[in-house]
């Protein structure tokens, strides 16, 4: 005879486990503190190559726009604003990669310790079953 | 209205059921109008501009996940730049490429919402998008939007430039991209509009749907007017305000098929467990079965009519057991000291106790959505749960 709360529990397991559990497991085989820090580094590494291509590309439209006005632009001040809205982009993508990557680890903890709860109450069906 | 409902429920069915062929068949088409659309504005790759081609990849990512048919749309049109241009082809890439490392790298699952944003604009209706975005989706959401009106500029600088020479196509893309005062207005409007509706739609209040609706494309009418009189960019006025009416058209259908409730005979109950006392607010959704359960009531010409058909569509896809729920579940022991007939919270069989009438839960398909629940736990300093199933 079918026990159809444990078909229930079964089915959800599956479903988390083809689903999102490869994802989460990969994530919970870090310490939070790393997996912050691998994210961060991660981030850190993208954002200085979106800037690298954006100021290519801000380059290349002031040559078209005042070419000749780039001859008698400062270039240490140029360099220096540069160097500050890299700043800034740095901190600011850092601050958004931290706190999405926190949650992320806490929502990924939170949807694996429901999955271990299912496991249990399975575990302990299937021993009181067996008794 | 009981015709429209009944036709809402049969397409909500049809999908229901069909999903499995609906849904590549919507990709399908999704593919169809963006690569027809691609081709007609900057089509100048012969290969690409090949309709047995568009057929094709629309086909193949039909049955692939939608990220690909957004790769795939991103594809087609650097392809066409570097038909045009290799420098033009390099800033398309670049321009995707900070799109995908500060964002889309990151997992999230709405990379669609880019597509739709620049096919809405390409048919016409581009304020539905805030609109759509704010009444379906997440926050996060809004800025695969605001990538969506980027290159949609990108895209018609190109086109419009097209017959001229390679250089002066490659100065008016680089100034659609970091000097166009327009597109600045108009991805400001939509992250706005979009926040607005977002905000208005989870409020506590009756029509929060609609006032949504209105409020947004209200905002976006008179931002994108008044800041295209201060930024003396050319706007048109009719175009402006036929926009704004199929976005408020267009939400309102939105409203209509994902969450059309009846006001009138909202509920509000008080209850209490172990560990919580609760204020809920359950406001039923409009069916048809309610609907025909009304007019009979009024004793309407019409109460003779069929009885509404016995499958439910739930909210989200989600199923029910396929049967209304048994007429058993309705009615209840008395409760205690409540001087309203008392009733058991469903599935718990724990007597209410206070003022309460319970709240059937969702799951029974008795069609009640959109409980707002404030719970206080005994003793402790008052906390305040949400939930909306």
């Amino acid at each position: 005879m079918l026990d159809r709360d444990k078909i229930i529990l079964m089915t959800r397991m599956a479903m988390y486990e083809k689903n999102e559990s490869e994802k989460n497991l990969k994530l919970f085989g870090y310490y939070p503190n790393d997996f912050i820090s691998m994210e961060l580094l991660k981030g850190f590494l993208c954002v200085t190559i979106s800037f690298a291509v954006g100021c290519g590309l801000y380059f290349l439209y002031l040559l078209g726009e005042s070419g000749p006005a780039l001859q008698n632009m400062n270039l240490w001040v140029m360099l220096r604003n540069i160097l500050i809205y890299y700043i800034i982009a740095v901190l600011g993508y850092g601050l958004i990669i931290y706190y999405v990557s926190k949650a992320r680890y806490a929502k990924m903890k939170q949807s694996l310790r429901g999955y271990y709860e299912n496991l249990k109450a399975f575990c302990g069906r299937k021993t009181d079953s067996k008794a | 209205m009981t015709g429209l409902l009944e036709l809402r429920d049969k397409i909500k069915y049809f999908f229901y059921k069909n999903e499995t062929y609906v849904t590549p068949a919507l990709r399908f088409v999704l593919g169809l109008i963006t690569f027809i659309t691609l081709n007609s504005k900057i089509g100048s790759m012969a290969i690409l501009s090949n309709f047995l081609v568009v057929l094709f990849v629309s086909a193949i990512c039909a049955f692939l996940p939608t990220a690909v048919l957004v790769l795939a749309a991103a594809v087609f049109s650097l392809g066409h730049m570097f038909s045009l241009s290799m420098e033009l082809s390099l800033i398309g890439l670049a321009v995707y490429l900070i799109m995908y490392l500060l964002y889309f790298r990151l997992g999230k699952r709405d990379v669609v919402w880019l597509l739709l944003t620049v096919v809405m604009f390409f048919l016409g209706a581009p304020y539905l998008a805030p609109i759509a975005v704010g009444l379906l989706c997440e926050p996060l959401t809004i800025i695969p939007m605001a990538f969506g009106v980027i290159v949609y500029y990108l895209i018609q600088t190109i086109g419009a430039c097209i017959d001229g020479g390679v250089e002066d196509m490659l100065q008016a893309t680089m100034q659609s991209i970091l000097s166009n005062g327009a597109m600045v207005l108009v991805v400001v409007t939509f992250v706005l509009a979009a926040g607005l509706v977002y905000v208005i739609r989870r409020l506590y209040i009756d029509n929060a749907w609609k006032m949504a609706v209105y409020a947004g494309a209200a905002f976006q009418f008179l931002v994108i007017l008044v800041g295209g009189l201060i930024m003396k960019t050319k706007i048109s006025i009719p175009g402006l305000l036929l926009g704004t009416i199929l976005a408020v058209a267009g939400g309102l259908v939105i409203e209509f098929f994902r969450m059309l409730l009846d006001y009138r005979r909202t509920e509000e109950v008080q209850y209490e467990d172990d560990e919580y006392y609760y204020y809920v607010k359950a406001v039923p959704k409009v069916t048809v079965q309610i609907l025909a359960e009304e007019e009979r009531r009024a004793g309407r010409a019409n109460a003779g009519r069929r009885p509404a058909p016995s499958h439910r569509v739930p909210a989200q896809g989600r199923t029910v057991a396929g049967n209304r729920v048994p007429p058993q579940a309705r009615t209840t022991a008395p409760g205690r000291g409540t001087g309203t007939p008392g009733r058991t919270i469903q599935g718990t069989g724990r007597p209410v106790q206070g003022t309460g009438r319970p709240i059937r839960p969702a799951e029974a398909g008795a069609g009640v959505e959109r409980t707002a629940v404030r719970s206080y736990p005994r003793g402790t300093v008052a906390s305040e749960e949400y939930n909306e199933s």
